[in-house]
């Protein structure tokens, strides 16, 4: 495999770890948010700087950079998630642009727009990558299942009536902005560790609106849907690549091309691509059950017969 | 401790200058089986929202089981043991009928996020637990073979009855019903009387009903306020309510 | 000098107004955030911008204002008629306006910069008599030709909305689209006009902000923050609010930035607006979408 491919298949994971907490958030809490590329700055420039500056090994300082990033989640979602849909979503956004300007004002430490790149190299990323995606995807699926992600999807649908069955919306809002913010600066850490560089212009809101757009695309109810869309819409434009429109190389067009998928989709297929329909491994379950079943039933034939 | 699980003195309600409610007192004991009746627009879910707490009284106090909750939020009721269903059926979309239920449940779960995400053994338990009680709740309802709907996808009737037993399933002190019967058809409304019937039998609460249909409140309740406008104009027994001429006047006397 | 800031700062107001206007006009209707509406400035910048680049002799002001209207006009309802109408039809949850919106504004904004570069373009000088003096301020003629075609197009919508039928359409569909209906109020077609009621402002506004600063592609998007601010303060969905507050920060952000420098304000104004949104949700009409029981 070419490092090309390989540094491929990194950005895929890491789009992947990124859409598991968007599906929390947006999917099954029903916030949506278009600053979660604020908290991937966050925890990769407060990571990389510490561990520059003080000299320690990331591993430990990510998880400095990890718990600022959820600290400064829970501030900015104390006051916001009483507030209307509309309004929250409108801080997101602030509260994105407000990051990237203080990334670029305080150049001296995180050297602004030209970035920062004393990363280190990671050997075996990509393995790393594919963990840490894995345990992402079964987190979250095994949220979805739990009693959280039955309160988060009544919250989505009906505020008024999760709160008449003393569903507490509001702590259970902060949770889960807590902990897509956590796994939003997990992928800006892997971020920076596969491009050796932060740059401020990567967190902006594009970003952000990427993630939505990839949600909206598979399905908001679907993490299958989620995890799918997320891999292909990161990969194709790399397949693309060679291919050009008016001269421009169609990596240009990377953003209109996902602007018109999901037009169409919102148009054709509202709910997502994928809808309602999770991936599931039940058949896997029952087939095993099947065997042993089979297999007791020889067992008591032997008994009878002796 | 006090007798009464629900009990409220006076409470009113304005909205900009128009009383909705005034000065509504109530009380009901455990096991006991109340109503409220009267025409649209007397007040009926107002007083609801009020004992739910989605508004605030603007004077006057309610009991819940002897405490004082006149000020407390309408999340703090609910864990209190308060419950109610809707008079447009407010069920939660994006889940199935069994899942719809065990929300009923789901925030006195003994579990944490933590122990979620990794579906630790007490994660199992907890969920076994959760998924038994809930079917029961749909037993007693008679909704089992729907387990797996979606509630767009079902009945009127069947969605009115899914909310009860969502109501149901948070093992609550009080049970209230708004307009339980509203769009049955009278074969329906009897099977309904049965079912209230047996969730008295088989569960330990009371339960609150506000109704239009008089056979359902004459059959089932013990006490019954009558409302119009705001005002409590009679309250007592079935039989006290049909033969109080200002009731008879006010509003058995028009058709239905 | 204090005159001329505040005058300025009025100038500065009402083109916050126009697009706080346009924005506040299809939340009163439709109660979503249209963001698009950056999007729709920013393309009707560049139609100006070229439309007065091809004649050899630059066309009068109005002209330009009537094609980039006409303009603004279609756009909307192209945006409508691929986006908007679907979510209609299926009766689908306020938030996919909202995603339809910003996907709209993504797509315009990055057409646009894929197609016409990160440069910016200048408009030509529109006045012989750059500025004139009045009680000793300097003011820019461009400023005072803005606010006067600002204050007109304001008074022009007002009349619409509060003297015409078809303002009181729009405003009864704006508190209950349902009894509306029942009136006989088609709420298809006035959500419509509305959409293209705020295409018609957001043209407008293009021209107007494009011959006050320069033309790219992020202009629709930094100037609808403002906007957005305006709207908020003002109260969501009042026109009336959005357009004092409007006023109000177009004076404020004069003097912040005159007194405290260019990069704080921004920070300023934002701040401004979370103080309203925890302080007085309703800003200062007073008007608040509330959920029904």
């Amino acid at each position: 495999m070419s490092s090309y491919q390989i540094s491929l298949i990194i950005q895929a994971c890491i789009s992947v770890i990124s859409i598991t907490g968007i599906f929390a958030l947006t999917g099954l809490a029903g916030m949506f948010s278009l600053g979660q590329a604020a908290y991937m700055a966050i925890g990769s420039y407060t990571t990389f700087i510490l561990a520059n500056r003080l000299g320690i090994p990331f591993w430990f300082t990510a998880i400095i950079g990890i718990g600022f990033s959820a600290l400064i989640a829970f501030i900015a979602a104390l006051p916001t998630v009483r507030l209307r849909k509309d309004y929250f979503s409108l801080i997101t956004i602030g509260l994105g642009q407000a990051i990237i300007a203080l990334l670029i004002t305080f150049s001296k430490v995180t050297n602004g727009a030209q970035g920062f790149t004393k990363i280190p190299k990671v050997k075996n990323l990509v393995w790393i990558a594919l963990v840490i995606t894995i345990i992402m995807v079964i987190i979250i699926r095994n949220l979805k299942y739990s009693r959280f992600g039955r309160m988060c999807i009544a919250l989505k649908n009906d505020e008024l009536a999760a709160k008449s069955f003393a569903i507490n919306v509001y702590r259970l809002k902060i949770t889960i902005y807590i902990l897509a913010s956590i796994i939003a600066s997990i992928s800006g850490i892997l971020i920076g560790l596969q491009s050796r560089v932060l740059l401020p212009e990567t967190f902006g809101w594009t970003a952000s609106s990427e993630q939505e757009i990839f949600l909206f695309f598979g399905g908001t109810n679907s993490l299958t849907g989620a995890v799918v869309s997320a891999f292909s819409l990161k990969i194709l434009p790399e397949l693309l690549r060679n291919v050009t429109l008016f001269g421009q190389s169609m990596q240009e067009y990377r953003t209109i091309l996902y602007c018109i998928l999901i037009i169409l989709v919102l148009n054709f297929r509202t709910a997502g691509l994928f809808g309602e329909y999770e991936l599931n491994f039940n058949f896997l379950k029952k087939g095993f059950h099947k065997l042993k079943s089979k297999k007791s039933a020889k067992k008591n034939n032997g008994r009878e017969d002796s | 401790m006090s007798e009464y699980i629900l009990k409220t003195e006076e409470i009113s309600k304005n909205f900009g200058g128009v009383s909705a409610v005034d000065k509504f007192s109530m009380k009901i004991s455990e096991g006991e089986i109340q109503g409220i009746i009267g025409p649209n627009g007397a007040g009926k879910t107002t007083i609801f929202n009020l004992l739910s707490h989605i508004y605030c009284p603007d004077t006057g106090t309610v009991e819940l089981n002897g405490v004082d909750v006149t000020a407390k939020d309408q999340i703090t009721i609910a864990s209190m043991g308060l419950s109610r269903t809707f008079q447009n059926t407010r069920l939660f979309t994006g889940l199935n009928v069994l899942d719809n239920v065990k929300v009923g449940l789901d925030h006195n779960g003994k579990y944490s996020i933590i122990e979620a995400f990794f579906k630790l053994p007490r994660v199992r338990r907890e969920e076994k637990r959760i998924e038994a009680e809930a079917k029961k709740c749909l037993e007693v309802l008679e909704l089992s073979k729907y387990e797996k709907a979606r509630p767009s996808n079902l009945p009127y009737g069947i969605q009115r009855r899914v909310e009860i037993a969502r109501a149901l399933a948070s093992n609550p002190k009080i049970l209230m019903l708004d307009e339980p019967a509203a769009g049955l058809n009278p074969e329906e409304v009897f099977e309904l009387i049965d079912f209230i019937r047996d969730i008295k039998k088989n569960f330990k609460l009371s339960i609150l009903i506000i109704e239009h249909r008089m056979d359902l409140i004459m059959n089932l309740c013990d006490y019954i306020y009558v409302q119009d406008f705001g005002h409590t104009i009679a309250e007592g027994t079935p039989e006290e309510i049909q033969c109080n001429p200002a009731v008879l006047a006010a509003y058995l006397g028009e058709e239905e | 000098m204090n005159l001329q800031l505040i005058f300025n700062g009025i100038s500065l107001g009402a083109v916050y107004a126009l697009i706080a206007v346009g924005f506040a006009i299809v939340f009163s209707i439709l109660k979503f955030s249209n963001f698009a509406h950056g999007g729709m400035i920013s393309a009707c910048t560049y139609i100006a911008y070229f439309f007065q680049a091809s004649f050899a002799k630059t066309p009068p002001l109005w002209v330009t204002i009537v094609v980039t209207s006409i303009a603004g006009l279609f756009i909307a309802l192209i945006l409508d008629t691929i986006g908007y109408r679907s979510v209609r039809r299926k009766n689908s949850p306020n938030i996919y306006y909202f995603v339809t919106s910003i996907t709209f504004a993504i797509l315009i904004e990055q057409i646009l910069t894929v197609f016409f570069g990160k440069t910016s373009y200048g408009f030509p000088a529109m006045f012989e008599k750059k500025s004139f003096e009045v009680l000793g301020a300097n003011i820019s003629t461009l400023d005072f030709v803005i606010l006067l075609i600002s204050i007109a197009i304001l008074i022009v919508l007002m009349l619409v909305i509060e003297k015409t039928k078809l303002g009181l359409a729009i405003r009864a569909v704006s508190i209950d689209s349902k009894t509306g209906r029942l009136m006989g109020i088609n709420s298809g077609s006035v959500i419509i006009f509305t959409f293209a009621l705020a295409g018609i402002l957001a043209g407008i506004s293009g021209t107007l902000l494009g011959m006050k600063y320069s033309v790219y592609p992020g202009l629709g998007g930094s100037m609808l923050v403002k906007g957005v601010i305006a709207s908020t303060i003002g109260g969501l969905g009042s026109m009336s609010g959005a357009i004092i507050a409007a006023l109000l920060l177009g004076v404020i952000e004069m003097l912040s930035v005159y007194n405290l420098g260019s990069s704080v304000t921004p920070v300023i104004l934002f701040g401004i607006m979370l103080l309203f949104l925890f302080i007085r949700p309703q800003g200062i009409s007073g008007k608040y979408a509330q959920d029904k029981v």
